[in-house]
């Protein structure tokens, strides 16, 4: 690996290696045109399976109903909401990468924002599946939209879940639309490259005519531009919606104004860790160290170590605050949160969240590659964690005591769980093996090669 | 054209052959009706057959969708019968010697709701947990439908074959060889040929025998007064009641009758005051959680207190009513604290008040003796506490009957000695609940013939010969005489479901040998002389559920005290025995309800444990949910523990009527038998040991935390206090509350609103069973309320208060609040919960999606979700009579079905419910006020809880009339709203409950 030059005046390249245009092509349609390597199919099998698993036990549950989950009448949410969060807020890396760090004009987004809008759709379509099944009649969640219908029903503007479906779907449909914009002109370079038919004829038609004019480019960057545009203000939107599903409730633990910018950070937190532990597998496994290089793994775990830092502050000030209000119900809750039934889960958390991040203030640990893979592993747990202490450790103590119960999830809700990260990886595998996983034609442009004022300047 | 075609037109035109309407005529559709006029090709034929068939191939799915049914009308409509309007009955339903009178909900024949009648003294309006359970068993599957022989099917022809065979055997001996072993019986017909039974067979031997019956308490009045007497407090009339181990706000069925009186005495508004309960038991009963001042005491000390008071008493005022002969040769032992027995005598002597004892049915007859004689010198006999002639005692003394526990004894000595060939068990099930040292099973089984007439086959009938089906009362004509001498008509609500005979018919088809008689006929023939001849008389008696009401008789002074100290108890645990809040004696265990229900104090549903106090599972190293050995004289159980706060050291509180090993699908091996350890004679046990077996078992709990966690939730206060500060229930905010959305004023129309009384509220839970009754909630199973699943719509919170060994209790009903902000209605996403004009929060369910969150966001967590189908997975339920792809193939039991009340939707799984305040009787109301152009006027429609309150605690109406009574009530300085901080403007309010301690007592402390 070469050396990364601490010149201030210098910025760092972004791609290593000495590559040029062509080799650029190449190194990133190798995967897509080569033959599927072992390991892929080993992992595609797993991940298959586990998705049948997800299926079997959506399957169980709609067949039998809500009850097989361990949910009870206190705590009426538990893994399911967990999973519908933690999930929602994985997809937000990707719409941060794409969307603000390109109107930011951050160049070293180009060779990792492909990769983190996939797994933004990916993450998305998880939460979608939980958002839509935790329901109790899971055939009448259409009731949901507001479809205009002879049985005189209207669905409530006023209910935070409502306002749940428009963001996520909202969100979900831009998130697709730009990824799929940015895709275009990789799909005509892989069109053109292709040598099978079917290749020709699938990327061709995905490619929607691509032919690299002037013109198209123009029309090109003005739509990037816009849904950029569009997306930034979701960003902020997706998550703040998702905690006013808990904060606009009246629940002690629930109710709290610093929800919806807590929610953002710990998203972007979540979202960057989960691009950081792919990241790392996948630029071994199809030789990408170049495009995604130490840099760009360093320039993440810095955001990581700010974001986790805002969400430490966050678990502080709930705790000032619900001191701070004179509310017994609410200074309760957090007592219990730290003291409670549910305290190994809540001091899991602040462990992952608050204190392994921190261990980035030092170079040697953030540019380590086997620690920013433990450590990013140990931040989605520990953010799987913060849902859980949000959601079931407010609803399991609150207002009477007489209806105060334990609760703890049955064997479908943790396998609907695991199944679930097989439908991400499935689609995650798919999408490596089918796609560039690497925008071709934005590194491309952030090479020296690109500036025209380069020696080789102009020429492709 | 025919000239039929011809003289028919259809237009001035077409008549008169206007040539533009011809093309008009000839079609049959009018234009721009699609019709297909060309000619039907090869292929078009194919393709319309191909989806014709296809269609019929969907159409052929239907049957299996909806099955045929037929709604068949009356041929003959029933008297007064208007379709879907249902009508009430009166009947009586006996528990034991008491007998309370009830009015039954009949929709087109089906009782589906049973209330108390306002006209029975037992009642007056109110009704227990048993009584509201009652209609449920009648439709149980698992009742008997024919006769069994050997466990075979039989016909009630060769039953009553061989009873003739057996009978006509037994004249050779004058019946020496017959035993007739019966539950308590309060039916003076069944009395009546009973006596007939022993003309005939004088030799016979005839026992009457409860498990929890009134033996102590009538052996001890007979011996002190001479005469059969039971006393019947009046609770109104006492300004102090000293209660030594009596639940006469619990498992007492006449509990209804204790509580209206009691509880009118727990207002601070009463023009005599608030009364004073002091209460001595040995476990926490629900007495014991509206004392003033209660005090825990291991059983056999629990007698000595009463002792101690009768000392206090004699120091006062001398040796009177044969006190002191009384007391002489008794040890002193102080088992109370001084000044605690200072206080009491002083409350029951204070001049101008009326204060009496009361003592439990399960104590000892010296205490029944010396409580007789204080109440004697109190002056309170006979105008606190009224005496009425016990006709069951007066029935077994006329016609030497043996009764109670010596009376079983003597029949299982008999059994076993061979001398009886032919044994009667009616009704009862000795083999399970007889005490354990009374081998009656295997006594009956040495019975060469035997017969027992049960409802379910259980471990008595599984040891006899025959097995006949009992009539429920609700499908049985009888008669009823309570304690108070109370008579009522038993009268059938609906036909025998099964080939039962009721008890009288039973009876009668012994005595008479004539066939099955009418128990109708039987039952008049015994009113002959007091006016069952006229029609109008009858008529009258069953229309009212009442015949005549009781007169006390005068009781006399204690004419002698033949009673002499206990020995002195063995070192080691006391073993105390008490009936089962829900299931009885086990007579109930295979009632859903009951089972579910959680107990009142425990919160424990679907079993029975050994209670015992912490200190002493300290001391035994045990705690809750481990599995023990109980052994005792010899034999020993295997239980659960339950740590029970409040409950005396030194003992173990053990609960009756589980561990049934032969019942029904319900009740059938829940719980532990604790029978065996009983002793005859006894009315507790001493010496027992307790072994860890080191094993754990789930307990099914509907309450997890006891604490109020200084929470101000439950509002209470000594009187005196209150009178210092009467507004310390009013909440002052120390800013306006709003509400982010627009604030509706509810001031047109009815605005209904509850009010419930915690000063009178008992904890008893009959509102919730009656709720469930009225409402088609289902039950859920022991695995689903452990997971804090149950369907209850009002919840019962327990609160202690104060150390963990000598806590108070707080009860407080939770229904849905019905709050005119309601944060549930608020998140919604699909408008499934939205509020009514009249203030009420209306669940739609056909709306409803389930995405739970309006639970999440209940402050009070009344929101009761259906996780699963729960009546599809009720161990009754039956496959469906239809099947499809996407539906679920069971459904409950077609007899269970009719229980449903027609008018409350019956839920599906996935939706939530919750407490509607009795919608559907709001709108009947409305409906009848309206057809009869008038105002709905207060006090009309009530709801199921506020129906069946025993207390009279809980009080519905509409909030706008100023006169209304819960308006009214609201206005009460004790009035308070739950969590009002909250801005829910709640409709259910409660009024805080004022307690009257002591002042000496409280100086003390």
């Amino acid at each position: 690996m070469s050396v990364i030059v601490e010149d201030p005046s210098v910025r760092t390249p972004l791609v290593l290696g000495g590559h040029t245009f062509e080799s650029v092509s190449d190194a990133v349609c190798a995967p897509v045109e080569q033959k599927a390597p072992k390991w892929w199919i080993a992992s595609f099998a797993v991940a298959v399976s586990l998705l049948s698993l997800m299926l079997a036990m959506l399957g169980k549950l709609v067949w039998t109903g809500v009850g097989v989950w361990g949910l009870n009448n206190p705590v009426m949410w538990g893994w399911d909401l967990v999973g519908f969060v933690f999930w929602v807020g994985i997809g937000h890396a990707g719409t941060l990468i794409s969307a603000i760090l390109f109107l930011f004009r951050q160049k070293w987004r180009t060779s990792i924002n492909r990769f983190a809008e996939a797994m933004t759709i990916f993450a998305v379509m998880c939460a979608g599946i939980y958002i839509a099944f935790h329901v109790g009649r899971v055939w009448v969640a259409y009731y949901l939209f507001p479809i205009p219908n002879s049985m005189a029903m209207w669905v409530n503007f006023r209910s935070p879940l409502m306002w749940d479906v428009f963001a996520v779907s909202t969100y979900f449909t831009i998130s697709l639309l730009f990824w799929y914009v940015g895709l275009i002109p990789d799909l005509a370079t892989l069109r053109d490259r292709a040598v099978t038919k079917t290749r020709k004829i699938w990327y061709g038609i995905f490619a929607m005519g691509w032919r690299g004019a002037n013109r198209h480019w123009q029309h090109y960057e003005r739509a990037y531009l816009i849904l950029a545009a569009l997306s930034t203000p979701l960003v902020l939107s997706v998550h703040s919606i998702v905690s006013f599903d808990f904060a606009v409730s009246q629940l002690p633990g629930w109710h709290t104004t610093i929800f919806p910018p807590y929610f953002v950070a710990g998203a972007i937190f979540s979202g960057f860790a989960m691009v950081v532990t792919l990241m790392v597998i996948a630029r071994k496994l199809f030789k990408l160290e170049s495009f995604m290089t130490m840099h760009h793994l360093e320039t993440m775990n810095k955001i990581i170590l700010a974001t986790g830092t805002m969400v430490g502050y966050a678990y502080g000030m709930e705790f000032f605050i619900a001191w701070y209000s004179g509310n017994p119900y609410e200074g309760f809750a957090f007592v219990n949160r730290a003291f409670g039934p549910y305290a190994w889960a809540y001091w899991t958390m602040i462990s992952c969240n608050v204190i392994f991040p921190q261990l980035f203030w030092f170079k040697k640990i953030r540019r380590s590659i086997p620690a920013m893979f433990v450590i990013s592993i140990i931040v989605n747990i520990g953010m799987w964690f913060e849902r859980f202490v949000i959601t079931a450790t407010s609803l399991h103590r609150d207002f009477l005591p007489s209806s105060w119960f334990y609760y703890s999830p049955t064997w479908v809700e943790v396998c609907q769980f695991i199944g679930s990260f097989g439908l991400f990886l499935t689609f995650f595998l798919l999408f490596l093996k089918y796609l560039p996983a690497i925008a071709i034609s934005e590194v491309k442009g952030v090479m020296p090669e690109a500036d025209p004022h380069h020696h080789n300047g102009g020429v492709h | 054209m025919s000239s039929l075609e011809q003289s028919l037109w259809r237009s001035i035109e077409e008549r008169e052959g206007d040539p533009s309407v011809q093309p008009m005529v000839d079609r049959e559709f009018s234009e721009g009706a699609s019709v297909l006029e060309d000619e039907v090709s090869r292929r078009t034929f194919l393709k319309m057959m191909g989806a014709s068939l296809a269609l019929a191939g969907v159409a052929g799915c239907s049957p299996i969708r909806k099955p045929k049914q037929f709604i068949q009308p009356y041929a003959i409509a029933p008297d007064g019968l208007i379709p879907g309007e249902h009508i009430h009955y009166a009947t009586a339903m006996s528990l034991g010697h008491h007998v309370m009178g009830v009015l039954l909900e009949s929709h087109e024949g089906r009782p589906t709701k049973l209330e108390g009648n306002p006209l029975h003294p037992s009642s007056v309006g109110g009704a227990s947990v048993w009584h509201q359970a009652s209609v449920l068993e009648l439709y149980d599957p698992d009742r008997l439908q024919h006769p069994l022989r050997r466990h075979q099917a039989a016909t009630t022809d060769l039953f009553l074959g061989w009873l003739g065979k057996r009978l006509a055997e037994a004249d050779q001996t004058q019946g020496k060889s017959v035993l007739i072993l019966a539950e308590a019986l309060a039916s003076p017909t069944a009395h009546r040929l009973l006596s007939q039974f022993q003309v005939r067979f004088p030799q016979a031997m005839v026992v009457m025998s409860d498990p929890f019956g009134l033996d102590h308490q009538a052996a001890a009045l007979q011996l002190v007064t001479g005469s059969s007497l039971l006393p019947l407090p009046h609770y109104e009339q006492l300004d102090c009641v000293v209660s030594i181990g009596a639940d006469f706000l619990g498992a007492d069925p006449e509990s209804v009758r204790s509580a209206r009186q009691f509880a009118a005495r727990r207002q601070p508004e009463h023009h005599r005051g608030l009364n004073r309960l002091y209460v001595v038991e040995s476990h926490y009963s629900l007495t014991g959680t509206k004392a003033d001042h209660r005090y825990r005491l291991k059983p056999s000390d629990v007698g000595y207190a009463v002792v101690q008071i009768a000392r206090a008493v004699v120091a006062k005022v001398g040796n009177r009513a044969l006190l002191s002969d009384a007391l002489a040769g008794w040890p002193v032992k102080t088992v109370l604290p001084v000044a605690v027995v200072k206080a009491i005598v002083a409350d029951l002597l204070a001049p101008g008040r009326v204060g009496g004892l009361v003592v439990g049915a399960q104590q000892p007859a010296f205490v029944h003796a010396l409580a007789y004689a204080i109440n004697s010198v109190l002056g309170s006999n006979g105008s606190g506490i009224s005496y009425y002639r016990f006709p069951s005692a007066e029935f077994a003394v006329a016609n030497s009957i043996q009764w109670g526990e010596a009376g079983l004894q003597q029949a299982t000595k008999a059994m076993m000695s061979g001398g009886i060939t032919t044994a009667i068990v009616i009704g009862g099930n000795p083999v399970y609940n007889a005490p354990g040292n009374l081998a009656v099973k295997e006594a009956l089984q040495k019975v060469p013939h035997s017969v027992h007439l049960t409802q379910f086959k259980n471990e008595t009938s599984m040891a006899c010969e025959w097995v006949v089906p009992r009539s429920h009362y609700l499908e049985s004509w009888g008669d009823a005489k309570g304690v108070d001498n109370s008579v009522a008509i038993v009268q059938p609500l609906i036909e025998p479901l099964g080939k039962s005979l009721s008890d009288v018919a039973f009876l009668g088809a012994m005595v008479m040998g004539d066939g099955v008689p009418s128990d109708r006929d039987l039952v008049r023939a015994t009113y002959k002389g007091a006016g069952s001849d006229s029609d109008t008389v009858w008529q009258k008696w069953l229309r009212d559920g009442i015949v005549s009401i009781g007169t006390p008789t005068d009781p006399p002074l204690p004419q002698s005290f033949p009673f002499t100290p206990p020995k002195a108890t063995k070192a080691g645990l006391e073993l105390v025995f008490y009936p089962d809040y829900k299931v009885w004696d086990g007579r109930f265990s295979n009632n859903g309800w009951l089972q579910e229900l959680p107990d009142p104090i425990s919160k424990l549903t679907w079993d029975n444990a050994a209670m015992v106090s912490h200190a002493t599972a300290q001391l035994l190293g045990i705690k809750t949910g481990d599995m023990v050995r109980i052994s005792a004289l010899g034999r020993s159980i295997d239980t659960v523990v339950m740590i029970q706060p409040g409950a005396a050291d030194g003992c173990i509180g053990l609960i009756g009527g589980y561990g049934r090993s032969v019942d029904g699908r319900i009740g059938q091996g829940r719980g532990f038998n604790v029978f065996p350890l009983r002793q005859s004679g006894m009315t507790y046990v001493a010496g027992a040991t307790v072994s860890n077996l080191g094993r754990t078992y789930v307990l099914a709990t509907t309450q997890q935390h006891g604490s109020m966690e200084s929470r101000d939730l439950v509002k209470h206060v000594s009187v005196s206090e209150w009178k210092d500060n009467p507004h310390f229930a009013h909440k002052e905010h120390a800013f306006p509350m709003v509400s982010s959305w627009k604030e509706i004023a509810y001031d047109e129309g009815n605005q209904w609103g509850l009010s419930i009384d915690l000063s009178k509220c008992t904890g008893c839970n009959a509102c919730l069973i009656a709720c469930q009754a009225e409402n088609n909630i289902p039950i859920v199973g022991k695995d689903q309320v452990a997971n804090g699943r149950e369907m209850h719509w009002i919840r019962l919170d327990r609160y202690f208060e104060g150390s963990v060994e000598d806590p108070e209790v707080r009860h407080q009903p939770m229904t849905c609040l019905q709050c005119e902000n309601a944060p549930c209605e608020q998140v919604c996403p699909v408008s499934a919960t939205v509020h009514s004009q009249e203030g009420l929060n209306d669940m739609v369910y056909n709306r409803c999606i389930g995405t739970k969150y309006c639970s999440n966001n209940c402050p009070v967590k009344v929101r009761r979700f259906n996780f699963l189908d729960y009546h599809q997975r009720n161990p009754q339920s039956v496959a469906k009579n239809r099947q499809h792809l996407f539906d679920y193939m069971r459904e409950p039991d077609p007899s269970i079905q009719k229980q449903f009340n027609p008018e409350v939707t019956v839920r599906m799984r996935g939706v939530m419910e919750k407490c509607t305040y009795c919608v559907q009787r709001i709108s009947k109301g409305r409906i009848r006020a309206k057809n009869e152009s008038r105002e709905l006027m207060d006090g009309e429609i009530k709801t199921a809880c506020m129906q069946t309150c025993p207390a009279d605690a809980i009080v519905f109406g509409d909030i706008r009339n100023p006169d209304s009574r819960v308006a009214k009530q609201k206005k009460n300085r004790r009035n308070y709203a739950i969590l009002e901080e909250l801005h829910l403007k709640a409709r259910t309010t409660y009024l805080a409950s004022i307690t009257n301690p002591s002042p000496d007592l409280v100086k003390e402390s």
